[in-house]
């Protein structure tokens, strides 16, 4: 099967459901990427399978993360490759790149899953970004993602708060304030941590504000290991009531460099929605198998979208899977181990610019 | 099943805390900071007691409660290692047989090395004793020491106890989260053999930073035993008075140094062995646990081959011990080490990983390719990295310098000075046989520094005391 074969048919999936099967799409993918992902080839071939033994996708290889930090993990040369995400600094000092050779699919799959979530009633909405800008950022998914909602979704009075590696919060305030005086609601999007600083900021200048009905905020990357740790409940509670918005109106979303789709979480409980061409299932990370309903494991996504580089990927983050949903307990960042490690490791730590 | 643990003297009646181990609870005393003052009283008081008696007298107690404790049979021993396995997770064949080996290194005469290592003549714990430059001097230890005990290796925790009583030191213990059950036993046996002796120490638990807790037992102790991560001993210090002397044990990293003369086809598979010992023993928790073996080339086999060889013998070491169960995160931890050394063997042959099958229990990873000290995730993954001689090996270690404890080589007679010149200059403080990692000698300079010498004070009584003070002897002619 050739690229633009697969491409069309994941993309016609994206846009409609019940065009293909997620099962049988998957063993396609897989096929495709077993045969032109030279080093993915080698993984499976040393887990001891085959396309030919696979019946379905749980039985897929999942490449774990850290991979990507290793070797290059695409079905074409690095070089034909339109554009790579990369993800930001981590413990080893190395950084993960996911190729993508044209970015037809990895945007087909966020719009259509931000659509269903985050624009309620398809029309184009104000926009505050607080994050940078792709110029400044060339290589980070997250500035990808919250470009192209700004970019399809954002009126033109829609803004950047961060640049230069600094938040503009003067402007934010002018931003919300105008947004009250008008009573033009507004989107705000951007790192989690952001949002506690600019609720700190508030804070600190005892502002508060009343965001317009139909305001959303949307919050992404989680608060853990940075100065300030909140749990995602206790975040949503703290910016629902900083910008007077709902609760459920403040919107988690969780994603990876190393994926090309999207979760969104709209309770605020951990549940995190995937959009119909994701599958996650949670495993026993000590064998590899899956774990019985309600138990806690290692979450493994399934992301068709990701045709491009592996479609399984072993991440670092905890969950519980329920009735088919998955429940987002958090990032198992290495190990308290009861040893010796960690505290070693962490002085070859890089701390990223946007920490 | 449910126990009671924990050591407080009989006046007070404090409330009790559930830890749960699986199917068992241990109880642990948690008290209130009015409480922990009486105890700092009491045990004060009781230091007075113990200051008058000889060391040897606290070394034949001590060997006495050794002495039961190497009896299988005796009743607290079995109940260690019916216990000691569902506390900590450790395989209980592999609890059982170092307890045994680790005890014998208490007995009596190994407790008389410790004390003469560091006081060439031990009498001047007890009094006052004549120096050869003229004059007297003795050494005083601690009133009060209070020990945080470290839970990564079970009765571990005896090594500071038996030090603080050998110099005549009332003993706070804070029991670990992680272990609380060895020294707790070990002092009811010391009840059992000499009452008095027991009322001098108190053992309890606090969650590690409480505030109040800390500062009263901190600032009323003359010293502090502190064992624990990089944050846990970063805390303490804050919170230790500066005329408060801290004895600090941080984590550790250690390794391993196999000369190519060890790799001869008779005696290859015996070196794997002991360096698969090494790197299993208590899944690799202790500071003293090797993270890597750096392996000299052009011996008899390659180090390559030699890397299959320790992957062969962690299997059975596995097979004989098996690794404890771990969480997802330390699980996590091996699974990403793995893909990230498997990704890069792909494309390299400077990089092969050995795993076993079907689970984390054991990994090897042959690596030429890196230039810095590998860290491992533990629980039972070790490096091996190909080196032409001992003089490769310092530029490994010039990164964790301050961070180096023991060194297991395994060389001949012909080289093994230049080898200890070489990891002497590094900053490594203990060197063993490869296979003895994991039971420090007695005496030892734990972490480099003498182990009694440094816990005392000195009172020197200068030789113009005895002179001087004749002019004034109401007898004199």
């Amino acid at each position: 099967m050739h690229y633009e074969d697969i491409k069309q048919r994941i993309l016609t999936f994206i846009e409609n459901e019940e065009r293909d099967s997620f099962d049988s799409l998957a063993l396609q993918v897989f096929a495709y990427q077993y045969e032109n992902n030279r080093i993915y080839r080698k993984f499976c071939r040393s887990r001891k399978v085959h396309p030919s033994m696979v019946q379905s996708y749980q039985q897929i290889p999942p490449v774990p993360v850290g991979a990507f930090k290793e070797a290059v993990i695409a079905c074409t040369p690095s070089e034909e490759a339109e554009t790579y995400f990369q993800t930001s600094g981590t413990t080893s000092g190395k950084q993960g790149r996911n190729y993508h050779r044209d970015l037809e699919v990895w945007t087909a799959s966020m719009k259509s899953h931000f659509e269903e979530n985050i624009m309620k009633d398809k029309c184009r909405v104000k926009m505050a970004i607080l994050f940078p800008h792709p110029k400044e950022m060339p290589n980070s998914s997250l500035s990808q993602y919250l470009y192209t909602a700004l970019r399809d979704y954002g009126t033109e009075e829609s803004v950047y708060i961060a640049s230069n590696g600094t938040y503009d919060f003067e402007k934010l305030v002018s931003f919300l304030v105008e947004s009250e005086r008008t009573n033009t609601p507004v989107y705000l999007l951007g790192a989690t941590f952001s949002f506690i600083h600019f609720v700190e900021y508030m804070e600190g200048k005892n502002l508060r504000f009343q965001l317009p009905k139909g305001s959303r905020l949307m919050d992404t990357g989680g608060s853990k290991g940075r100065a300030i740790e909140m749990r995602s409940d206790q975040f949503k509670q703290m910016v629902a009531d900083a910008f007077n918005l709902p609760v459920e109106d403040c919107v988690n979303m969780y994603g990876m460099t190393e994926l090309s789709s999207q979760f969104y979480d709209q309770s605020g409980s951990g549940q995190q929605k995937a959009p119909h061409w994701v599958r996650s299932v949670v495993i026993n990370p000590e064998n590899g198998l899956c774990v019985q309903d309600g138990e806690r494991g290692i979450l493994v996504h399934y992301d068709l979208a990701n045709f491009h580089s592996v479609l399984g990927v072993m991440t670092e983050d905890l969950g519980i899977s329920k009735k088919g949903e998955f429940y987002l307990l958090g990032r198992s960042e290495g190990a308290e181990a009861k040893g010796c490690s960690l505290a070693v490791e962490q002085f070859r730590n890089g701390v990223s610019k946007w920490n | 099943m449910e126990l009671k643990i924990g050591f407080v003297p009989s006046m007070i009646s404090p409330s009790y805390e559930e830890r749960t181990f699986d199917s068992l609870t241990l109880l642990v005393p948690k008290l209130t900071s009015e409480e922990l003052k009486q105890v700092v009283l009491h045990l004060k008081q009781q230091q007075r007691k113990l200051q008058a008696r000889k060391t040897n007298d606290i070394i034949d107690i001590l060997d006495q409660a050794i002495q039961l404790w190497l009896d299988p049979n005796y009743h607290y021993r079995k109940l260690a290692e019916e216990l000691l396995p569902i506390v900590t997770g450790y395989d209980s064949e592999m609890i059982r047989v170092f307890l045994h080996s680790y005890l014998r290194s208490f007995r009596k005469e190994k407790l008389q090395r410790m004390v003469e290592v560091d006081f060439p003549n031990p009498f001047v714990l007890d009094e006052f004793r004549p120096r050869s430059s003229g004059g007297l001097t003795r050494a005083y230890g601690p009133e009060l020491i209070t020990h945080v005990f470290s839970g990564n290796v079970p009765a571990l925790p005896l090594w500071s106890l038996v030090s603080g009583l050998l110099v005549k030191s009332s003993t706070l213990g804070k029991l670990s989260s992680s272990e609380p059950l060895f020294p707790c036993l070990f002092v009811e046996t010391l009840r059992e053999i000499d009452k008095d002796l027991a009322e001098s120490i108190s053992i309890i638990w606090w969650k590690g930073g409480e505030e109040e807790l800390e500062r009263i037992a901190f600032s009323s102790s003359e010293a502090v035993i502190a064992y624990g991560s990089e944050n846990s001993i970063d805390s303490i210090r804050k919170k230790v008075p500066s005329h408060v002397n801290l004895h600090a044990h941080g984590h550790k990293l250690s390794a391993g140094f196999i000369a190519k003369d060890c790799l001869q086809r008779v005696l290859v598979t015996e070196t794997a062995r002991r360096a698969a010992k090494d790197a299993s023993q208590f899944d690799q928790q202790a500071c003293l646990s090797p993270h890597v073996f750096f392996v000299e080339e052009k011996g008899n086999v390659s180090v390559r081959e030699f890397a299959i060889l320790l992957a062969q013998e962690m299997n059975n070491y596995e097979v004989k011990m098996p690794r404890a169960r771990l969480s997802e995160q330390e699980n996590q931890a091996i699974i990403q080490a793995r893909s990230s050394f498997q990704f890069q063997a792909f494309q390299t042959n400077d990089i092969t990983l050995f795993e076993s099958e079907e689970s984390t229990s054991w990994t090897v990873v042959y690596d030429k390719k890196t230039t810095l000290f590998p860290i491992s995730p533990l629980n039972r993954f070790v490096y091996v990295i190909p080196v032409q001689s001992i003089e490769d090996v310092p530029c490994y270690l010039h990164e964790v310098r301050g961070l180096l404890q023991t060194f297991g080589v395994a060389c001949t007679p012909n080289h093994f000075r230049s080898i200890i010149e070489v990891l002497g200059q590094c900053g490594v403080n203990r060197v063993t046989f490869l296979g003895r990692m994991g039971e420090p000698e007695p005496g030892w300079h734990h972490d480099g520094r003498p182990h009694l010498a440094d816990l005392v004070r000195w009172i020197d009584v200068e030789a113009s005391v005895e002179i001087e003070m004749d002019a004034y002897d109401p007898n004199r002619i």
